[in-house]
């Protein structure tokens, strides 16, 4: 227990896990995403719950973040942007931003859209993956033509396969 | 193309595109389909429930668990939780943003923190207050979470590399927050 305090004491003198649970336990009865789970106990709803939530923000907030540095240094792009959301603004019946928030005009914004996977390709979420063989398998040759080429790469279980996201993104 | 990652272990690099979609959703998903991740789940009892973090038959109950709440159908009731946020997004901007010079990711985190807040909890996190009240509990709590420390490197190479050095530190991903 000593250990916990201190490390209680280093970091971060709250604790978040009463903290998440007290959130968890305040949700409004509404339509909301914990409402919607079908799971019985409330430890599962606190797994997920703390899933949801530090999962949700923080990669969206880098994305935003992201587009918003992007968007300033290119202007065009940025006018382009504007651009659309005053045309599709005003198709949908007015200008002040509220007609944008409905799922029909949302689909309308597709240069706005293009801007956001843009910015993910340049910046993203993860800059690799890594898996791991759970099963042995055996992967294509590479090299056509030869005629060793059909005898492919045989992948050992337990070897970690690792996808150099933002390199290839490059 | 092979080569070996840190402590000698021998690993794949995969660039090619054809077996990229094989790995990752083709035929040979089944065969690669853990995490490499080492987490001591014991320590890690809320990141256990993490899909992302998550292995085998668990990663795919966990899967399934989360997969219905994100339905076309859903996403669409999730839209005024959403439009609430944006409105709040908008006032603060008005309000409290400096238009010279911004930090674009301390707003990005207020604007998902109050979307994740309300979309998620049903809650108001309250994170698009003006400057002059007092800062949000989610914010306080949760901002600093994802900042790097003098400790990250370590972390990051316990995680992705050594049960060992994981437990050398104690290392909990999110729970060395927590306490009993």
């Amino acid at each position: 227990m000593t250990n916990t305090t201190l490390f209680q004491f280093r970091y971060v003198p709250l604790s978040l896990q009463s903290w998440l649970r007290a959130m968890v336990d305040a949700r409004s009865p509404d339509n909301n995403l914990l409402n919607w789970l079908k799971v019985e106990q409330n430890k599962d709803i606190l797994g997920h719950a703390s899933t949801l939530l530090l999962e949700g923000y923080e990669t969206s907030a880098m994305l935003l973040a992201f587009a918003l540095y992007e968007l300033a240094l290119h202007e065009s792009c940025q006018l382009r942007v504007l651009a659309e959301i005053n045309q599709v603004a005003h198709r949908n019946g007015g200008a002040d931003g509220e007609e944008l928030l409905t799922p029909e005009a949302l689909a309308e914004l597709e240069y706005a859209e293009a801007v956001l996977y843009e910015t993910l390709r340049l910046h993203p979420a993860m800059q690799s993956l890594q898996k791991r063989c759970t099963q042995a398998f055996t992967l294509p040759a590479q090299t056509a033509g030869e005629e060793s080429a059909k005898d492919g790469l045989r992948v050992p279980l337990d070897i970690v396969l690792i996808i150099p996201v933002q390199a290839i993104h490059q | 193309m092979g080569f070996y990652r840190l402590f000698n272990e021998p690993a794949l690099l995969i660039r090619d595109q054809t077996l990229l979609r094989q790995i990752l959703m083709g035929q040979n998903f089944v065969h690669c389909a853990d995490n490499a991740f080492c987490l001591d789940s014991s320590l890690n009892q809320l990141a256990g429930y993490n899909p992302f973090i998550a292995k085998g038959e668990r990663w795919r109950v966990l899967r399934g668990e989360l997969l219905p709440l994100f339905t076309p159908r859903r996403v669409r009731q999730s839209l005024p939780h959403i439009v609430a946020a944006c409105q709040e997004l908008k006032e603060f901007v008005h309000k409290s943003l400096n238009t010279e010079c911004f930090e674009a990711k301390d707003l990005a985190t207020r604007y998902t923190l109050q979307v994740v807040g309300s979309a998620v909890f049903g809650l108001n996190a309250q994170t698009l207050r003006g400057p002059q009240e007092k800062k949000s509990r989610w914010l306080v709590l949760l901002g600093p979470l994802f900042q790097p420390s003098n400790w990250s490197l370590a972390e990051t190479i316990a995680l992705l590399h050594s049960p060992l050095l994981g437990s050398l530190l104690s290392y909990r991903w999110i729970d060395r927050l927590l306490t009993r």
